[in-house]
């Protein structure tokens, strides 16, 4: 004998919350009426709700099936008109003299490092004697 | 290597070394201020040998060395070993040590005398002392002035500014050689030591000395102070001079001028070409990745933020850290920067929500959305949660317009839809639905009116769905369902759940079936495949839903699929069941889950119940390996006390070898349990000895908890029912059980312990006869116990146990008057041999004591016998039992007068 299945029987996810239940209880009872079926009665929409308010934590058990086992397929993805894309906020800063100053005095100051690497390298000191041949030692 | 001097604008024109004014026309001529030669040496210098040659002469039996320190035309001056000075003339100079191979030519003559000294410095063996040696060759540049200059470069080339002053030279000239010394050195502190002690209007060279290290003596302490004198002397005639001010902060300077300024220095020296390329624009596209590659963080930084391409990739790589929120800004407006990980890294709270806003609304919490006054964004948040009804604040913001416009479609209203509310991107959608609305109404049906445009709008599909219904919207034309094959497999999915909704799990299947005829992505075929297993599965087939949901879990892991495995699998044979549950207890997310999965297992594959008196330890079921592992390694998490009951449980009971082993509870937090014990006392060899000993451990049983009390009970009346079953069993196993649970364990009922002691009793005692052994007092006086207590036992309890005390007598009489009737037949031998004896022997010997003794025994085996066995008789009810022991007591009074007339002869 299969076991009776409370979200089923209320038309809710797996693991709803009992409020989100018991909100939707009204829109089971209506649907079970508008379908005309003699399979379930608003008995067993009460005990149903009863069963998930009582339970503890539905996503630990193995005695329930669970339908959707995939809640997001059955909400279609993207925007639209249904769902608007969000938009980003405008922006709420200026950029002044000091936002240019940051970012000219951070690159004049790595230049600065890389020069101060490399200068003693590229450059020779002579002490500024004058040979015969007219060089400098 | 380029020389520093060229890099100053009066050009490389030579310099006065001894009092540092600049020199004109010339280079070679004197200096008109000093009238110094710039030179060298002169030309005219005459030709002088070299001193400092060393000439080993024998001094006493061996060779000393001797050091050249002056030479004449006619005279060579020798340094003995001893310090003392020796003439000889020139053909008299012993020969001299040959100069070793790579020692560096002097440039003067006295040049390798301080060389031995230097190397007398630094540890060599050599008969002088340093300060003797450089005594010689200074005072030998006494008679040789021109020789001074050369001697300073020698010095400077064994490392030794220090020497300067011994050279004769001009203070400052000895100032200047050891600011380039320690230029080309790196001793930076020596050269901010050197620039401030020349004359700062003169030696224009060391300006570009100081520029080209300013890096490096920025971070000498006090440099700026001390270096300002000198600068601020060249400021005018010199950029670099200006340059260098401003570089240490001795004057103002802007960041572009400082940009400026490594422009200018960069192009005064001969830096390599990318650095050229980072000074000729910040445009990337002209900078090389090699040249880009050079600069730091904020160099970074300005190349993206000065770049005319948009290339996000950068900013990932960038420390963006301290940033003004305006440049990020103008970074996130020029599309340079999307990564909200990068730009909000180290951020407040405030600038963090503010980033998030400004790159990715959608990851703002609500909390924040409502701080940082994104209106948007809660407009949005409210429309996808349902929510239609703007905030008073906001009905007039173009986003509340397009919501409301689209409540007013999904209320079936178009007619009161202003299509200019909704946002132009949407209107197109917004009219199409609209129309189909009032067709439909109209009468029309709406599979028919749908269309492309609506369909490519993935947001309308759960709109369409509430407005028509799932089943309405199908019979689309067949163009139609090959383009939008995904609406429509999804419309079957939406279907299929609607059949599960109100219980039709017929037209459930037929429903997901469709789907996957259409469906090819994987997630929605996994789904329909969960709903086609859901409806077979409460169809009775549970054997194909398995084979649906084995299917869908392949490839992704899902947790809800794997727990509807669990749910289907219990409806399967035990073993099938236990293999798919255990599936759960490994893999499962948490270890509520993992339990619950070994709770349904456990249940299923043990439905068939526990008897514990069903068998010997032989016969017990061992757990299959597939769930055997699972739940050994469940048992040492930390689980919940009831949890490790109930699997402790299971394992002693099924996996008993191993859940008993020492070192199996080891990693578990509730090793040291009661729970724990009594279970390994349950799955040890002595089953019944092991968990009776737990039992006996509890004070009080009022206290004790409940699973305790239950399996105590449950002990107490298996054992009760398997020994009314087997009354008459020769076996006492359970007898002795019976007889440890009433004396050792506390707490159980009076009925219980009375029925017990009984059965007990009845059992051990039926086991020892059979045995041919005699019950020990312990068994009677358990007997006597609760046979006392029938007088005070309510009447119910007196009936129902009355025939188990008449039992116990029966067995307990029987089993003494057995074990006397032993001893009597072991007596009678020795008595019939003792009778003649007697008979033969003299009166007084040691035999006739001896053999009158062993008669005197019997008196007393006799004697003994009818006092035992005669209280029994009063109780005894068995009529056969009790002629059997009256006729026995008849032959043992026989016996005993027989005896005593023997003894009385």
């Amino acid at each position: 004998m299969v076991k009776r299945n409370p979200y089923l029987l209320l038309g809710v996810d797996y693991g709803c919350a009992p409020d989100a239940a018991r909100r939707s209880f009204a829109r089971a009872a209506r649907r079970v009426r508008r379908s005309g079926t003699d399979r379930i009665s608003t008995e067993d929409l009460t005990w149903a709700l009863h069963e998930i308010q009582g339970e503890a934590d539905p996503f630990n058990e193995v005695s329930t099936f669970r339908v959707p086992a995939d809640p997001e397929v059955f909400t279609p993805s993207g925007s639209g008109m249904f769902a608007p894309a969000p938009v980003r906020l405008p922006r709420r800063t200026e950029t002044g003299q000091s936002d240019v100053d940051y970012v000219t005095d951070g690159f004049a100051e790595d230049v600065e490092l890389l020069l101060a690497e490399m200068l003693p390298h590229v450059v020779r000191f002579d002490y500024g004697y004058q040979t015969a041949e007219g060089t400098e030692i | 290597m380029f020389p520093v001097a060229q890099a100053l604008r009066a050009g490389p024109g030579a310099m006065c070394l001894a009092c540092g004014v600049d020199l004109e026309g010339d280079p070679t001529a004197p200096c008109p201020s000093c009238g110094t030669p710039t030179v060298l040496s002169p030309d005219s210098v005459p030709s002088t040998p070299m001193l400092g040659t060393l000439h080993p002469r024998r001094a006493g039996l061996r060779k000393r060395p001797a050091m050249l320190v002056g030479r004449g035309p006619n005279e060579c001056t020798l340094l003995l070993h001893n310090g003392k000075l020796l003439t000889v003339a020139p053909a008299d100079l012993p020969p001299a040590v040959p100069v070793e191979p790579g020692v560096p030519r002097s440039h003067s003559p006295v040049g390798p005398i301080l060389r031995h000294a230097d190397a007398v410095t630094r540890g060599a063996s050599l008969p002088w002392t340093d300060a003797q040696l450089l005594q010689y060759a200074f005072g030998a540049l006494g008679a040789l002035p021109w020789a001074r200059r050369p001697a300073a470069l020698d010095v400077l080339a064994l490392g030794r500014p220090d020497l300067l002053g011994g050279c004769g030279l001009s203070p400052t000239e000895t100032t200047w050689l050891g600011l380039v010394h320690a230029a080309r050195h790196g001793d930076h502190t020596g050269v901010v030591a050197a620039v401030a002690a020349l004359p700062p209007d003169r030696y224009r060279r060391k300006i570009a000395v100081v520029t080209a290290l300013l890096g490096q003596l920025r971070l000498v302490p006090g440099a700026a102070e001390r270096l300002a004198p000198a600068l601020r002397a060249f400021e005018d005639a010199e950029p670099l001079a200006a340059i260098s001010l401003r570089a240490l902060g001795i004057s103002e300077c802007t960041p572009r001028q400082r940009l400026d300024d490594q422009t200018v220095r960069a192009g005064t020296f001969p830096v390599p070409v990318e650095i050229v390329q980072l000074l000729g624009g910040l445009d990337t596209a002209a900078v090389a990745p090699r040249a880009r590659a050079l600069l730091g963080t904020r160099g970074r930084l300005a190349m993206l933020y000065t770049a005319t391409e948009p290339d996000p990739e950068p900013a990932v790589l960038i420390d963006l850290r301290g940033v003004p929120l305006a440049v990020l800004d103008d970074l996130v407006d020029a599309g340079k920067l999307t990564d909200l990980t990068a730009a909000s890294a180290a951020r407040s709270a405030v600038d963090k929500a503010y980033l998030t806003a400004r790159l990715a609304p959608e990851r703002l919490s609500d909390a924040q959305v409502e701080d940082v006054g994104h209106r948007d964004e809660a407009i949005r948040r409210r429309m996808l949660s349902g929510d239609t009804e703007p905030a008073p604040e906001d009905a007039e913001r173009p986003l509340a317009l397009h919501v409301a416009a689209a409540a007013l479609l999904r209320r079936r209203r178009p007619q009161d839809l202003v299509t200019e509310h909704v946002l132009p991107a949407h209107r197109e959608v917004a009219r199409r639905l609209a129309d189909m609305i009032t067709r439909v109404d109209a009468g029309e049906e709406p599979a028919a009116l749908l269309t492309e445009p609506v369909l490519a709008d993935r947001s309308t599909w759960l709109a369409l769905v509430g407005l028509f219904g799932a089943e309405r919207l199908r019979g689309a034309s067949r163009e139609l369902i090959g383009e939008y094959s995904e609406f429509f497999e999804w419309l079957d999915l939406i279907a299929a759940r609607e059949h599960l909704y109100l219980a039709d799990w017929q037209r459930a299947t037929d429903a997901a079936r469709r789907c996957l005829e259409l469906a090819t992505a994987e997630a929605v075929r996994d789904e329909a495949q969960n709903l086609l297993a859901c409806g077979l599965h409460n169809l009775g087939d549970h054997q194909s839903a398995l084979s649906e949901l084995e299917h869908a879990i392949e490839g992704t892991y899902s947790v809800a699929l794997l727990a509807n495995i669990g749910v289907v699998a219990a409806h399967l044979d035990p073993e099938l069941a236990a293999r798919h549950l255990a599936r759960i207890v490994r893999e499962g997310p948490t270890i509520a889950m993992r339990v619950n999965a070994v709770r349904q297992a456990v249940a299923t594959w043990q439905s068939d119940g526990t008897k514990i008196w069903a068998g010997d330890a032989g016969e017990r079921r061992t757990l299959p390996t597939v769930l055997r592992e699972p739940l050994r390694s469940i048992v040492v998490e930390s689980i919940d006390l009831e949890d490790f009951r109930m699997v402790a449980s299971a394992l002693a009971t099924y996996d008993g070898t191993w859940f008993a082993a020492p070192n199996s509870l080891r990693g578990s937090p509730h090793r040291n349990t009661l729970e724990a014990r009594y279970y390994v006392a349950h799955a040890a060899e002595d089953m019944f000895g092991s968990v009776i000993e737990v039992l006996g451990t509890v004070k009080d049983w009022d206290s004790a908890p409940e699973w305790l009390v239950a399996a105590r009970d449950n002990l107490v009346h298996q054992t009760v029912d398997f020994l009314l079953e087997h009354i008459d069993d020769p076996d006492n196993v359970a007898g002795t059980v019976a007889f440890s649970l009433v004396t050792k364990v506390r707490g159980l009922s009076e009925r219980d312990q009375v029925v017990l002691a009984f059965l007990a009793v009845a059992t051990v005692t039926y086991h020892l006869t059979e045995q041919d052994a005699e019950i020990s007092d312990n068994v009677i006086a358990l007997y006597r116990r609760y046979a006392g207590r029938q007088t005070d036992m309510d009447e119910k309890l007196r009936a129902a146990t009355e025939h188990l005390a008449e039992l116990c007598v029966r067995r307990l009489a029987l089993n003494l008057a057995f074990a006397r009737q032993r001893e009597l037949a072991a007596l009678t031998d020795p008595y019939n041999t003792a009778i003649d004896i007697l008979a033969r022997v003299q009166r007084g010997t040691p035999l006739w004591f001896q053999v009158r003794r062993q008669v005197a025994e019997v008196v007393e085996a006799c004697q003994r016998t009818k006092a035992q066995l005669r209280p029994w008789l009063r109780e005894l009810e068995s009529a056969d039992a009790r002629d059997m022991i009256m006729d026995f007591l008849e032959n043992c009074g026989e016996f005993e007068l027989k005896a005593q007339r023997v003894l009385g002869s």
